[in-house]
């Protein structure tokens, strides 16, 4: 350190001790305060980098809120939009439920005329179905009645004893069937079918045919489902019965050919509407008979309705009731 | 090979040859009698013709009426379910040709889908013929069907008439 700095430290050093003197107690308290107020004003900067901190936190927060009060009213909008939609849907479906009401009720009040109406277009078809329905119905009624009778007439015999009438009972009880059926049948023996012939009756062409034929050399039994004869047989019989009805009938009187016996042999014919079945005989046939062969040919025009009702000549369409054919020359 | 079965009458006045004609030609079993007895006597025919790229076995089953009017009563039942019709007339007779046409009614009346096919029956008497070509042809056209000149005697196209009808049948 040279002269002239240590000229310049005098003047300071004696400024300050005037200072000392005449400030004493001041500058303390200045010098307190002045510490006081640097100490406020790092607080005070440090309260104001709280506060912008506080302050960015808040416009976080600021923006957040009106993120959320966006995505809130985006939701309102969409759940408004989303009401209306089903209430839109729910008053169609009311209204289409009144709708369908209305329909339902025009339909109800006009299902009797429809049904009418359906049965007078499609008669033909209606009678169809119906038909065998009401033979069978018919047939099994009669059959009923039958047996009634028959076990009326076995009651009456079992009254009265003789040998004869002991041994038919006998056998009655072993073989389960009527005393009064076993008498009959011991006096009309059955010999069997003979032939079966199935008819087209609009056309008369033969549909089915089948002969229980016998080999003269040999004795033995065959069948066959084709002769000349067949088809011509066949045909007459039709015109027979045309002509039977046309002679004895009454107009518009329905009815079909009956039996009728030539010598050994009977003839049963059994009709439906579309078709016919005569079954020729030897002997006399048991009651049921008839009545299980009209029940075949009541199933061969029901499973064959439609093929029968447009028949155009093709009679392979019907060979599956053959089996029916078969079943008759077999019972 | 398909198999047909089909119902055919002979139409047509008494002693036009009807009956002549099937006779030579058909499966007979029954007599004549029946025609004058009830009216009608079937027979049967069997022809094999081209069908479907094929051939088809065609039973015809004749229903000879009776020309009489004795039986105009019965005459729809035996008409019934008709395939078709052979009409006859006799070309030594005018009156049975024209007669044709009501035997046609008749006969649509109660099987409108019925095929017609006509014969102008004994040919082989042309000293005696009454009728021409052009009026049996005329006629033929009114009823929309071909005809034939037949003998039934000599057996001229009658084959030929039972053939063609079979075809239309079919067709």
């Amino acid at each position: 350190m040279g002269l002239s700095q240590c000229n310049m430290e005098k003047p300071e050093q004696d400024l300050q001790s005037l200072r000392e003197i005449l400030f004493g107690d001041q500058l303390a308290r200045f010098d307190a305060l002045d510490a006081t107020l640097e100490e406020t004003k790092i607080k005070l900067s440090e309260t104001e980098i709280k506060l912008r901190e506080r302050e960015n936190k808040l416009r976080s927060t600021e923006k957040k809120l009106e993120h959320a009060t966006d995505e809130i009213n985006r939701l309102y909008v969409a759940i408004n939009q989303q009401q209306e939609t089903l209430l839109s849907e729910l008053n169609q479906i009311r209204s289409n439920q009144i709708y369908k009401n209305q329909i339902l009720d025009i339909v109800e009040s006009q299902i009797p005329n429809l049904v009418k109406a359906g049965i007078d277009d499609s008669q033909p078809e209606m009678i169809d179905a119906l038909y065998p329905l009401m033979g069978k119905l018919v047939t099994r009624s009669v059959t009923q009645s039958m047996r009634d009778l028959a076990r009326n007439i076995d009651a009456q015999m079992r009254k009265t004893f003789n040998f004869s009438s002991f041994t038919r009972n006998i056998k009655a009880r072993a073989t389960g069937i009527s005393g009064a059926d076993i008498a009959l049948r011991d006096s009309l023996p059955f010999g069997g079918v003979e032939k079966v012939f199935l008819v087209h009756y609009e056309t008369s062409v033969l549909l089915q045919y089948l002969s229980r034929e016998v080999n003269k050399q040999t004795g033995e039994e065959y069948f066959i489902t084709q002769s000349d004869d067949s088809e011509l047989v066949s045909s007459m019989l039709t015109a027979v019965q045309d002509f039977v009805a046309d002679a004895f009938g009454e107009e518009g009187e329905p009815g079909s050919f009956g039996d009728f016996q030539h010598g050994q042999k009977q003839v049963l014919i059994k009709a439906a509407r579309l078709i016919y079945m005569a079954v020729v005989i030897r002997g006399v046939a048991p009651s049921d008979f008839g009545s299980k062969v009209q029940d075949h040919v009541y199933e061969i025009e029901s499973q064959h309705a439609q093929t029968l009702r447009e028949f155009d000549g093709n009679v392979s369409t019907l060979d599956a009731s053959q089996l029916h054919l078969q079943e008759i020359m077999n019972s | 090979m398909a198999v047909f079965s089909k119902k055919i009458c002979l139409l047509g006045d008494f002693s036009v040859g009807k009956t002549s004609l099937v006779r030579r030609f058909v499966y007979d079993r029954f007599d004549d009698k029946y025609i004058s007895t009830i009216g009608v006597k079937v027979s049967r025919k069997t022809i094999v013709i081209p069908y479907e790229n094929d051939v088809a076995d065609i039973t015809l089953m004749l229903w000879d009426l009776a020309g009489s009017e004795e039986f105009t009563k019965v005459r729809a039942s035996y008409l019934r379910g008709s395939a078709g019709a052979i009409m006859v007339c006799d070309l030594t007779r005018r009156d049975t040709l024209h007669q044709l046409k009501s035997y046609a009614e008749d006969l649509h009346s109660v099987s409108p889908d019925a095929q017609l096919i006509l014969a102008a029956n004994k040919s082989d008497l042309m000293s005696q013929h009454q009728l021409t070509v052009d009026e049996v042809h005329a006629v033929a056209d009114s009823l929309n069907a071909g005809f034939y000149l037949t003998s039934a005697k000599h057996g001229d196209e009658v084959e030929t008439v039972f053939r063609q009808l079979a075809r239309l049948l079919v067709s």
